[in-house]
């Protein structure tokens, strides 16, 4: 990695560190009540009492967006790995069983390619009601076809490997060629899918809390918080400011770990 | 051959597309969540007039009966009605289209000009600088999701600066530009992203290398022979531009208010109103994996290499 790339690199990853931990221990965090009202002090300026100011129910806007990060990353980090544990299982399976299992995946992914995806999840959600878990199992369900392509072009580029056919020739079992000899090949594929994956997964979800698809009030969300914002952006900026900043820092530091990650090949 | 193969394959794919998304809208509508003669009916319904709506709406048939119903429903554009207008479904979507397909028209120009011929004029005069800076400006905005862009533009624009109302105007023609700006910057970016790398190396070329050579201008060579050669990669982003302002348009049309059918979502949503968020569903799934079948096929035809092979890629 070059010297330049690394310089970008660390404050990416130390923003992404500091929202885990952040919101992690916001609970412990001496900050004020996320969704504590006090109507004497609404839509106040960034202050010391309030470093991001209050809202439109004088609720403090800073202990918010780190309490609205913590439910965000959750459904950020299942919905990514769910996605990626379907597109691992069935991109090994397809490109290293090969034959009749191939056509089955390639028709599935073929299918799911063909529907957008965003208009899916939003008739889904839609119908379902929204919770942590609705949007992991619909969004993790749907948004594994991509994955499993590169998942599946990889394991069939290795098959033909040195190391798989000594393998094959010791007589392994495929499972634990798979697990043992192709798995640790593909974890770099994997951390830059997740990397993506999460990516569009933030995206998606702080999409649909802004287009009224949010956890159940009162619950914070970006999203739900941007949208709350968009009725007072000319009279309290900084609501907007704040969860705009939020929302761009992570998702510009995952852009930046995810190409490190995938350049680091 | 290959190519009628692949054509066919498309089809097949945009055909089980369309079903998977019929019947998830079937689900949605008929099946989920709870009981849907309750739900067009009201909560105030009486049990006997319940009764009667499920004999007269063939709720009680087998599921197989009733999700063919609802296909040849869809197939004459018989989408239902609306629970929280009262109105059908088809004409809400008829009235909403209107501003919609303009924000759209007014994005794919912002995208073909800044993506394109901007580059492309800017280039020929020797301003290669600006053409650069451009770029730059493009990928910072594109790094916000579309919503993000869209409240920093009116907290900026509307908010401090008063160039432009709260509330959107559909005749203010800045409105148009800035919902268009927002809603291009990503494709833009992207789109103009590749449409420089693939002039660059085609300057680099062995053939801009003779024509230089022969001593034609910078200019004349980048408009006689590069730009011919580096179009096919900005032309495919910018098909990809048009599917993504599809969904695009439900983010940015909330955020600006522009009445078209991304606010009409929005709506369907605050209101459980489930036919039309089904409806408008049904529309941007047929016409997304009809455009992104077209393009696939439309690419395919214009672009050899990709005919030699249709063996699945990483």
């Amino acid at each position: 990695m070059s010297g330049k790339a690394r310089v970008t690199l660390s404050p990416a990853l130390i923003w992404l560190a500091l929202i885990v931990v952040l919101a992690a221990t916001a609970r412990l965090l001496p900050l004020p009540d996320p969704l504590a009202l006090d109507l004497a002090a609404t839509r106040m300026p960034p202050s010391l009492a309030h470093i991001a100011g209050t809202d439109e129910l004088g609720r403090d806007v800073f202990s918010r967006l780190l309490h609205a990060a913590g439910a965000t990353l959750v459904i950020v980090a299942g919905a990514t790995s769910l996605s990626l544990l379907i597109a691992v299982l069935l991109g090994a399976i397809a490109g290293f069983v090969g034959g009749w299992a191939d056509v089955m995946v390639r028709v599935a992914v073929d299918l799911l390619w063909s529907v957008p995806f965003v208009v899916f999840v939003v008739l889904i959600v839609g119908v379902v009601g929204v919770s942590q878990l609705s949007l992991i199992v619909t969004i993790g369900i749907l948004n594994w076809v991509g994955p499993a392509r590169v998942i599946r072009a990889e394991v069939a580029r290795l098959r033909d490997a040195d190391f798989v056919i000594a393998a094959q020739a010791h007589g392994y079992s495929r499972t634990l060629i798979l697990v043992q000899e192709l798995l640790p090949n593909l974890v770099r594929s994997i951390a830059t899918l997740a990397a993506y994956g999460a990516i569009e997964v933030l995206t998606l979800e702080t999409g649909l809390a802004f287009v009224g698809l949010s956890l159940p009030a009162p619950t914070p969300t970006w999203g739900g918080m941007l949208a709350d914002g968009l009725g007072y952006f000319s009279t309290a900026w900084w609501i907007v400011i704040g969860t705009s900043i939020a929302i761009t820092a992570t998702l510009g530091s995952l852009q930046i770990a995810a190409r490190s990650i995938e350049r680091a090949h | 051959m290959a190519m009628m193969r692949y054509a066919t394959n498309r089809l097949v794919m945009f055909a089980g597309g369309l079903a998977l998304i019929l019947m998830t809208s079937f689900f949605a509508i008929y099946r989920l969540p709870g009981d849907p003669a309750r739900m067009i009916l009201g909560p105030r319904a009486s049990a006997q007039s319940i009764e009667e709506f499920r004999r007269s709406a063939g709720l009680s048939d087998p599921v197989a009966t009733q999700f063919e119903r609802f296909v040849a429903r869809v197939a004459t554009l018989d989408l239902g009605e609306s629970l929280a207008y009262r109105r059908p479904v088809v004409a809400l979507l008829r009235e909403r289209m209107g501003q919609t397909l303009q924000l759209i028209g007014c994005a794919f120009l912002t995208l073909l000009f800044f993506a394109v011929l901007l580059p492309i004029g800017l280039r020929a005069v020797g301003l290669g600088l600006v053409d650069n800076g451009l770029r730059a400006l493009w990928t910072g905005f594109s790094a916000a999701p579309p919503y993000v862009l869209a409240l920093l533009t009116l907290t900026i624009f509307a908010g401090f600066l008063r160039v432009l109302p709260a509330v959107f105007e559909p005749d203010r023609i800045a409105c148009w530009i800035a919902a268009s700006f927002v809603l291009a910057a990503y494709p833009t970016a992207l789109a103009s992203r590749l449409f420089h790398d693939s002039l660059t190396s085609a300057l680099l070329s062995d053939y801009a290398t003779r024509a230089r050579a022969q001593g034609f201008s910078e200019a004349a060579i980048l408009l006689r022979e590069a730009l011919v050669n580096a179009l096919t990669a900005p032309v495919s982003a910018m098909a990809n531009g048009l599917a993504y302002f599809f969904t695009g348009t439900f983010f940015v049309e909330v955020a600006f208010g522009v009445g078209g059918i991304g606010s009409l979502t929005y709506e369907a949503i605050q209101n459980k109103d489930m036919t039309v968020l089904a409806g408008v569903c049904l529309l941007f799934a047929v016409v997304i994996s009809a455009l992104s079948a077209v393009l696939d096929l439309a690419q395919h035809l214009l672009n050899p290499r990709l005919r030699r092979s249709h063996e699945w890629q990483g």
